[in-house]
């Protein structure tokens, strides 16, 4: 996608005599955060495309139970 | 870090309240259709009629909660992503970054895999191609988001004039679009469901994700610009 937001930002930014100080403050991400978007990445798989490849008999519970949400998602299903 | 955490959890349950809502109004009907439908179709043709493991309540109420579930693990995600890349997100304010990500998030996410595969309701999918559709969906979301992330390098990364750069941009990412839509094959599925069927469950799936991500922007935005405790505040910039 086009990042047109910059061009259109840039002018401002000029004009702006302080520099304009970073929207969010630069925090150093720890490995811990990223072990936790791991960890919701896995949830959602569970959540989403468990099929019966990782759990086999408790899949087909699972996968029934969230079924309703996992059309909604988009994801593929029988 | 953790304030950011927690924002980006309590953002992800309103997103997934916000699908949830949007899935028991708008997706409620054409799922409940096309499973008349399915079973319609089995009826008559004599095949073996699976029995469900859960009744159309449960399934409703189970949808929900995978959908608050999923928007939770969606929210941690999206918090961390927005920690990382943020400060380089040329916005002004949190609230402008957090749209800005949740824009291209949900280009990125939902939408460019949706155009390739689009989101069918029950009765529409063949069991014996659907881990083949599932490695497709893989494919094309795993695709998508490399390209955006390789078309945000470029951007970072090139010294062009802003117009030069904004057109390079553009057309770098629908370069790649165009090979990713022409390379992967198309859904191996013949849908035999009626068009209006489908498509109103797929105008209500697109709708929800997209009332999800939206809300899941602005939530976390709002949430930022508040005023921090000392060593966390979200910058200098006044609220938006």
């Amino acid at each position: 996608m086009a990042r047109r937001g910059v061009c259109h930002t840039a002018p401002m930014e000029s004009h702006a005599l302080p520099i304009p100080a970073p929207a969010l403050p630069d925090v150093d991400v720890p490995v811990w955060a990223w072990a936790l978007v791991a960890l919701a990445a896995v949830v959602s798989y569970f959540v989403m495309l468990e099929n019966g490849v990782v759990l086999s008999q408790a899949a087909e519970t699972l996968h029934e139970f969230f079924h309703d949400g996992r059309h909604f998602l988009g994801v593929p299903c029988h | 870090m953790r304030r950011i955490l927690g924002i980006g959890c309590l953002a992800g349950l309103a997103a997934g309240v916000a699908a949830a809502l949007f899935a028991a109004t708008a997706g409620r009907g054409p799922i409940r259709d096309a499973i008349a439908l399915e079973d319609s179709v089995s009826h008559a043709t004599g095949g073996a009629h699976h029995e469900d493991l859960f009744s159309r309540g449960v399934q409703e109420i189970g949808g929900a909660i995978g959908l608050i579930v999923f928007g939770l693990a969606l929210g941690v995600i999206f918090a961390v992503v927005l920690a990382a890349v943020g400060p380089r997100l040329v916005a002004s304010t949190p609230l402008t970054a957090s749209i800005r990500l949740g824009f291209f998030g949900f280009v990125a996410v939902v939408l460019v895999p949706f155009l390739k595969y689009p989101a069918n309701p029950p009765a529409v999918g063949d069991p014996d191609t659907v881990n083949e559709r599932t490695v497709l969906y893989f494919a094309v979301l795993g695709l998508s988001i490399l390209l955006t992330w390789a078309v945000w390098r470029f951007h970072r990364g090139v010294s062009l004039s802003p117009v030069a750069k904004a057109w390079a941009t553009a057309a770098l990412y629908g370069a790649g679009l165009l090979v990713i839509f022409l390379a992967l094959p198309g859904n191996p599925d013949a849908i035999d469901a009626p068009t209006d069927l489908v498509w109103r469950f797929r105008l209500a799936s697109l709708g929800g994700l997209a009332a999800a991500w939206a809300t899941l922007a602005l939530v976390t935005g709002t949430l930022l610009s508040r005023p921090g405790r000392a060593g966390e505040s979200s910058g200098t910039q006044a609220p938006a």
